[in-house]
């Protein structure tokens, strides 16, 4: 026999199972609600954002144009700023890197031993050009101020050895280099530029030859204001490499 | 349609609903909230330049009258031609004061060479150079032969100053150089004192710049013995003199009452203005 429930199905207990009796469409609705309030709140606070931002945005242009119409107003005046330190710092840069020749040749004064004189004396700043296409012939050029020293001495060679250690003393001397150092016939070398014999010349008045002689002193690079090389052109550095050395001559230079 | 069935619908429906809200309408706020933020970054850095020029160009007002001060001093130093006249006035002046007789003075400028081949060149090529200059200020050979390989500027030392080509620009500031040969004849000892006085006349000293005249950096010095005789010595004296640009002036177009309204036109070229005078021979 089979048994059948008499009693209406939605009067039964439970009926609507574990979604009620709305199938669970009131969790749906409610889940609906929950995500509409969601997207309301976020849609509102992006609308405050972009309110906000926009305000702000405007007061910012308004300061930013109220500055640029004053920068605008006295670009004059930084342009001439600008001038006058350029100019102040390049002159400046300038004259502190100038080779002190004045104390240099009171250095070769000094040195000179007495029975040496000297009969021409050619400085230059600029370091001699390298020969092209000989890399250990550019490597042996002098990168610094030179001075080529022609003089003669009525006594024996030692003399100039003596003089070449003397040299070797002055204030930023690099190197000291002998190119000839040869005797001369009695009397063919007189007077000269400097020594403490009060330019009494060569002659040894014992009828043999005086060594003359010829002297290549090399001193360091001129220093360099750090930022004097700073714009330097890359032909320019080329030509000039004493610009990018840090070797200070001590002593040598303008103070 | 079952129960089921309705209940699917209905949460697809709802999600369809939520992501098409979001989509349509809480995204293009964020967006635009975002791009607003992205401007508002971008005016504060336009701000923050705009405040620091104003507050430089502030300072610069403030400090005018200094600066037109240091311009105006480095006019002796630098001035805006070659002043030929000023430099050979102020070497007599020092070479006396230091027993040193002033010989000659030769000017080695691109200008001099400029003007020595104008001078040579027949009225035809005078006139062909003339219209190349005025259609094409900046194409000058000869002026761009003054200018460093590169066309940049000259390191601001002596040495760089040295082996660069006539008339190259120095420094950040650009100085032209215009190099002279001088001739000078005295003892071993005055002749020391007087290079050590040229170099004085714009000298460094307690990190201040000294301008009594001319900047001068001597390159070549070669002392032999004088046709006098010992002790009486002759030196040739290489040395370089340095001008403000040509564009600029001697001070940029400034007045004592305030500066120049606009940057400086740039002229026809950056050539050295010519020498007006070349002295040789003896000065007593």
């Amino acid at each position: 026999m089979r048994a059948v429930n008499l009693i209406p199905a939605e009067e039964r207990r439970g009926g609507g199972g574990s979604a009620g009796r709305s199938g669970g469409g009131v969790y749906v609705l409610l889940g609906a609600l929950a995500a509409f309030v969601v997207l309301a709140g976020l849609w509102v606070a992006a609308g405050r954002q972009v309110d906000d931002r926009a305000r702000q945005l405007a007061e910012v242009r308004t300061k930013a144009d109220a500055a640029q119409a004053t920068a605008d107003k006295l670009a004059a005046y930084s342009r001439f700023a600008t001038v006058a330190q350029s100019r102040l710092e390049t002159v400046r840069n300038v004259a502190a890197s100038r080779f002190d020749w004045s104390h240099t040749l009171r250095e070769v004064g000094r040195v000179i031993p007495e029975d040496v004189a000297l009969e021409s004396l050619d400085g230059s700043v600029a370091p001699p050009a390298a020969p092209a296409g000989d890399p250990a012939a550019a490597a042996a050029t002098p990168s610094g101020p030179t001075l080529k020293i022609i003089g003669c001495t009525p006594s024996e060679q030692r003399a100039v050895a003596r003089l070449m250690a003397r040299l070797r003393q002055i204030d930023g001397v690099k190197n000291v280099a002998l190119e000839s150092s040869a005797k001369e016939e009695a009397g063919a070398a007189a007077g000269g530029l400097t020594s403490a014999g009060g330019g009494k010349g060569c002659a040894n008045g014992k009828g043999t030859g005086a060594p003359k002689f010829t002297v290549a002193v090399t001193f360091g690079s001129v220093p360099v204001a750090p930022q004097a090389a700073a714009p330097a052109a890359p032909a320019a550095a080329a030509s000039a490499p004493a610009a990018a050395s840090t070797a200070t001559p001590t002593g040598s230079t303008t103070p | 349609m079952t129960t089921r069935d309705r209940l699917v619908v209905l949460v697809v429906a709802v999600l369809a609903a939520c992501a098409g809200g979001f989509f349509f309408l809480v995204k293009p706020q964020r967006d635009d909230a975002a791009e607003l933020g992205a401007k508002l970054t971008q005016e504060q850095q336009r701000l923050t330049d705009a405040q620091s020029a104003a507050t430089t160009a502030q300072q610069a007002k403030a400090s005018y009258a200094a600066d037109y001060a240091t311009v105006a001093r480095l006019g002796k130093a630098i001035p805006a031609d070659d002043d030929v006249a000023s430099l050979v006035y102020q070497l007599e002046a020092t070479a006396k004061r230091h027993g040193v007789d002033f010989r000659s003075v030769k000017s080695s400028g691109p200008a001099a060479g400029a003007q020595a081949q104008a001078a040579a060149a027949p009225p035809a090529a005078q006139a062909a150079q003339a219209g190349a200059d005025q259609k094409a200020p900046g194409g000058d050979a000869k002026a761009d032969a003054a200018k460093p390989a590169g066309g940049g500027t000259v390191p601001a030392t002596q040495a760089a100053a040295a082996t660069a080509p006539a008339g190259s620009p120095v420094g950040t500031a650009g100085l032209p150089t215009l190099p002279f040969q001088f001739t000078f004849a005295g003892s071993f000892g005055n002749m020391r004192k007087f290079l050590a006085a040229l170099d004085d006349l714009t000298v460094v000293k307690r990190g201040g710049l000294v301008v009594r005249g001319r900047l001068l950096t001597i390159d070549k010095v070669s002392l032999h013995e004088a046709t006098d005789g010992f002790p009486k010595l002759e030196a040739a004296v290489d040395a370089t003199a340095y001008l403000v640009p040509p564009t600029e002036g001697d001070t940029a177009g400034a007045s004592p009452q305030g500066p120049a309204a606009a940057p400086s036109a740039p002229s026809s070229g950056s050539a050295v203005p010519a020498p007006t005078a070349a002295i040789t021979g003896g000065l007593r």
